[in-house]
């Protein structure tokens, strides 16, 4: 089997300071970045902290950024990396807790503030059966309901660190994600959310959100969309009164 | 439910003009580039640069080019200080601050050209 020594940077925080560890291993290929953190913190360090759980690119909890770009620790393979010094530090634009732990409260707060659920003016009953869709319907917003909120959208996205405030490329794209929903009726309520000075509008369509994104959701393409449909909400609006 | 504001209602607004004005100005800047270095050797001796601005029909057409890149020069620098974290007393001096610079770029551009030629 293929072997190659190989060396892992890893940029940790601890107690309120930064440092940097060097940690050397040999490397097996179909090895996964996430595999060589296991190895580290099995037979060399076992101080060394990282999220994950169901390896294999689903549950979003391996994010990080590897040789400067946010990726699933999971999903990328050291052999692919086509260097053997790798580094790795914790998603930008977050808090970090320890080591490669970054603080999700913020990205999932602005996640719970675009209503993240179906809203109706008036429910059916169980009785009258199911809300109908379409293939087509679904296919509207299908790639939007794809995201992990593995959060790597959040750490490319260049307003989100500029911006504290900015709702970012996730919470938006899940706003999206509702609002082309054909079953959903909550515009009234979502499209001032998004529209505001925190919202879309902050948005410039450099679309690095959807470079790094592991699920093809697109983010910078939901913003859009969100942009369009604010603004026809919006002359809808101003020519009702 | 949440009242949708007049502020809120002309957001989406004011990013529609500014592709507006966008496209706009693609069309006037080709159209003054043209005009000043390829239609005449001389289109830029005084004469010829008074005589383009005595005429009505060029007068309109730079008021209304002036117009564009104001709005589209102004708003666009109001949307990139807007990504910076402020509080929203801030917001509403880039915003006021924003408006009072474009109305004084436009009026002094269309009192000379008034006042010219
Ligand atoms: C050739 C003509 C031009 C076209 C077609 C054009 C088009 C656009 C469009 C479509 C936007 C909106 C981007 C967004 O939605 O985020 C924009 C933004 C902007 N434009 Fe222009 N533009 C032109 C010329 C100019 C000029 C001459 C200036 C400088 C005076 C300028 C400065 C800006 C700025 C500062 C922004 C805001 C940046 C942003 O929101 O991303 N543009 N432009
Ligand atoms: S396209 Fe918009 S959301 Fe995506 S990275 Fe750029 S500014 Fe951020
Ligand atoms: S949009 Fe993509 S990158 Fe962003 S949180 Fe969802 S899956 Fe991750
Ligand atoms: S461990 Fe679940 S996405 Fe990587």
């Amino acid at each position: 089997m293929e072997e190659r020594e190989v060396t892992f940077i890893v940029k940790r925080f601890y107690r309120n300071e930064w440092r940097e560890d060097r940690y050397e291993f040999k490397a097996v290929r179909g090895m996964t970045v996430l595999d060589g953190l296991f190895h580290i913190r099995d037979n060399i360090d076992p101080s060394l902290s990282f999220r994950a759980s169901c390896r294999m690119g689903i549950c979003g909890s391996c994010g990080m950024v590897i040789n400067g770009k946010a990726m699933l620790a999971c999903s990328t393979q050291i052999f692919d990396l086509g260097t053997d010094v790798v580094r790795i530090e914790p998603l930008r634009n977050m808090e970090a807790l320890k080591d490669l732990i970054s603080d999700f409260d913020d990205f999932f707060e602005k996640h719970r503030r675009v209503k993240p659920y179906l809203i109706r003016k008036e429910e059916k009953s169980i009785e009258e059966g199911e809300y109908i869709q379409t293939p087509d319907e679904l296919r509207k917003y299908r790639q939007y309901s794809l995201c992990i909120k593995c959060g790597l959208c959040y750490d490319a996205c260049s307003i989100t660190g500029s911006n504290k405030e900015y709702l970012g490329p996730a919470a938006l794209a899940s706003a999206c994600r509702f609002i082309m929903d054909s079953r959903d009726q909550g515009e009234d309520e979502r499209i001032p959310l998004v529209s505001d000075h925190t919202g879309c509008w902050r948005c410039h369509f450099m679309a690095e959100c959807s470079e790094v994104c592991p699920k093809e959701v697109d983010p910078a393409d939901a913003i859009q969309k969100l942009k369009r449909k604010a603004l026809i909400y919006s002359l809808k609006r101003l020519f009702r009164r | 439910m949440e009242e949708m504001h007049t502020k809120k209602v002309l957001e989406p607004v004011w990013w529609f003009f500014q592709i507006i004005t966008g496209i706009l100005l693609l069309v006037l800047v080709s159209l003054h580039l043209y005009v000043t270095h390829f239609a005449s050797e001389k289109a830029l001796d005084y004469s010829s640069v008074i005589g383009r601005l005595s005429s009505p029909g060029f007068k309109v057409l730079y008021a209304v080019l002036l117009l564009a890149v104001v709005y589209h020069g102004i708003n666009g620098m109001r949307a990139i200080f807007l990504d910076l974290t402020m509080s929203d007393v801030t917001k509403r001096i880039v915003n006021i601050l924003s408006l009072i610079v474009a109305l004084l770029l436009f009026g002094y551009g269309v009192y000379l050209l008034a006042n010219i030629g």
